[in-house]
């Protein structure tokens, strides 16, 4: 086993409290980190006497991400971060803030490679990323042993990542995206209450009999409807679904379980309130497009899901974009010899698909659930794929308040092991 | 004690002489149908539309000072009798009070814009208090005018302009302090 170097930064603060949590980290693989790609940071909290509810921060230039933590004591806990900029420095801060309030921070050094360096990179024993961007800052790998990951998610990264790097990554030729369903109007979430009401308000000069003793009703009537008309403005959408529309990408690759996403999408909120939009993912990031308060910030939930936090008005928009492994598979390929199986194993049907020339040409351009099609002959190709697309989400999103209904479509890309693999 | 008894009366009666008049019913369904109509036409974009450094509520807000300015001149003459001038007090009570409520009318529909913009429920009832301010200068300075002048329709016109004017003035002040 080839040791080049391996810098493993753990750092304390000076002199912490007897009863303060412990709080210790490690950055980069091997210590490594390049411009625009993913860099681990690794993070151990021991909350010894005093429970954690906080946020633990880690910054990278002007990146930043944030996880919210809640420990209670005594307990210790261990988890990833990952962090990417185009800003690199040296160091890495990571820093646990409870009630507004540092608590703990360590500064953890990075060794910068360059975009173009070829660099291989050792992975320590029994420290094997959870995520294929722990790979990222690598074009190859070294082990300081033999051993394969244990957990089936890291021997899923790792064979994601391989099956990325074996892709071409940049260089994956994917079909043209189509445009994000337009977001409906602020109008449309008031126009039914607020027409509603104007039609009630007209009614009441109408509806009051213009008797000598009843016509003094028209006043208090007007009252009565003006208080039920405000009610039932301040109540408009407090009970709806946000409404997020998107276009995605679902990438499968040979020979990985996991699912590769990336998403545009916007997120129409139906209230005046404070949202919590999370994508149903524990490896993935979620960054809102319009949302500039918070700079480079990304956010983490407490188990680890991406979030994004908005304050909304009453049918306003948000852009964002999420890049996460999910579990959603569209396709199962099996090999037989020359030939090669494709099945449809998803719930929805596979519309305007795309198939390599090995498969007849008078293939099908829909492959209903369940539904299979058969190459006649050996695939070849730099980087062949099979493209479809069905109108759904490959991620789900929830938030703590309010139902997330989903509309747009996804193009699934399966990459198969071409000439090149074979 | 008997007074004040003869107030309510008085002011009973005047309310009832308003509630009669169609012109009130009338300038009910303007006010609250234009409003309806401003909120839902600049909110119909991706975005609520406003003027340049005005949020959008604020911005139907100054579109309902100005219907209120024009609306409300016009509803205290058509509504209000001016004979005889002894009543003046209590009419003017009874039309302060209605034209209160008139203006009131759209606050369900200005909240819907305050909650498009986020800007609290608080922001629409400060609102809602220049809006009142508004009724209530609008029936002194109709009343004004219609002692001063007794062309009726010269009376309105210049009540509408005085009207107007103030709130423009007091508008143009607001935006200088800030």
């Amino acid at each position: 086993v080839f040791v080049i170097g391996r810098l493993l930064a753990i750092a304390l603060l000076a002199a912490p409290a007897a009863d303060a949590p412990l709080l210790t980290a490690e950055a980069g693989l091997d210590g490594v980190g390049r411009p625009g790609r993913w860099l681990p940071v690794r993070v151990t909290i021991d909350a010894r006497t005093e429970d954690i509810n906080g946020d633990l921060v880690a910054e990278w230039g002007r990146a930043r991400v944030r996880r919210a933590l809640i420990l209670p004591a005594p307990s210790r806990v261990e988890f990833d971060l990952y962090i990417r900029t185009g800003d690199v420095r040296d160091v890495v801060l990571v820093r646990l803030e409870q009630g507004g309030r540092e608590t703990s921070r360590v500064t953890l050094p990075v060794r910068i490679v360059g975009v173009e360096d070829q660099t291989a990179l050792t992975v320590p024993a029994g420290r094997w990323p959870h995520s294929w961007r722990g790979y990222d800052a690598a074009d190859a790998l070294m082990f300081d042993t033999g051993d394969a990951p244990s957990a089936r998610s890291d021997r899923d990264a790792l064979a994601l990542w391989r099956a990325l790097r074996d892709a071409g990554d940049a260089d994956r030729a994917l079909p043209a995206a189509e445009p994000v369903p337009p977001a409906s109007s602020p109008a449309s979430h008031a126009a039914t209450t607020a027409i509603l009401y104007t039609i009630a308000i007209a009614a009441v000069p109408l509806l009051v009999r213009r008797g000598r003793s009843r016509v003094l009703l028209l006043y208090p009537a007007i009252a009565l409807v003006v208080a039920g008309g405000s009610a039932a403005a301040w109540a408009t959408g407090r009970s709806s679904a946000i409404v997020v529309r998107h276009q995605s990408f679902a990438e499968q690759f040979e020979g990985a379980a996991t699912t590769l996403v990336s998403m545009r999408a916007t997120a129409q909120y139906p209230a005046d309130e404070d949202f919590s939009l999370r994508a149903d993912t524990m490896d993935g990031v979620l960054d809102g497009v319009s949302s500039s308060a918070s700079g480079d910030e990304t956010r983490l939930d407490a188990e680890g899901r991406p979030m994004l936090d908005h304050r909304a008005g009453l049918g306003s928009t948000e852009s964002f974009s999420v890049e996460a492994t999910s579990g959603f598979r569209a396709f199962d390929v099996t090999h037989d010899g020359p030939r090669t199986r494709i099945v449809n194993v998803s719930t929805a049907a596979l519309d305007r698909c795309e198939f390599p020339p090995a498969f007849s040409t008078a293939a099908a351009d829909r492959l209903a659930p369940g539904q299979s099609i058969e190459s006649s002959s050996v695939i070849t190709g730099p980087d062949p794929i099979v493209a479809c697309r069905f109108a759904g989400a490959p991620l789900a999103f929830t938030e703590p308040h309010h139902a997330v209904t989903t509309s747009g479509s996804t193009l699934v890309v399966y990459h198969l092991a071409g000439a090149r693999d074979q | 004690m008997r007074a004040v008894h003869g107030i309510a009366i008085v002011l009973r009666r005047e309310l009832q002489l308003i509630a009669r008049q169609r012109a009130f019913g009338v300038a009910l369904l303007i006010h609250t149908g234009v409003m309806t109509a401003f909120v839902l036409a600049w909110s119909s974009g991706p975005a609520p539309q406003a003027f340049p450094g005005r949020g959008f509520y604020d911005s139907v807000r100054l579109v309902q000072l100005a219907v209120l300015g024009l609306l409300l001149p016009w509803t205290v003459a058509r509504v209000v009798a001016m004979r005889p001038p002894r009543l003046m007090a209590s009419r003017a009570v009874a039309a302060a009070l209605a034209m209160a409520l008139l203006a009131f009318a759209a606050f369900p529909v200005m909240l819907l814009a305050d909650r498009m913009e986020d800007a609290g429920v608080a922001h629409a009832l400060r609102g809602e208090l220049d809006v009142q301010a508004l009724s209530a200068l609008a029936v002194a300075t109709v009343l004004a005018w219609r002692r001063l002048c007794h062309d009726r329709l010269i009376g309105w016109m210049a009540a509408t302009i005085s009207t107007c004017g103030l709130v423009a003035a007091v508008l143009y002040l607001q935006d200088y302090a800030r």
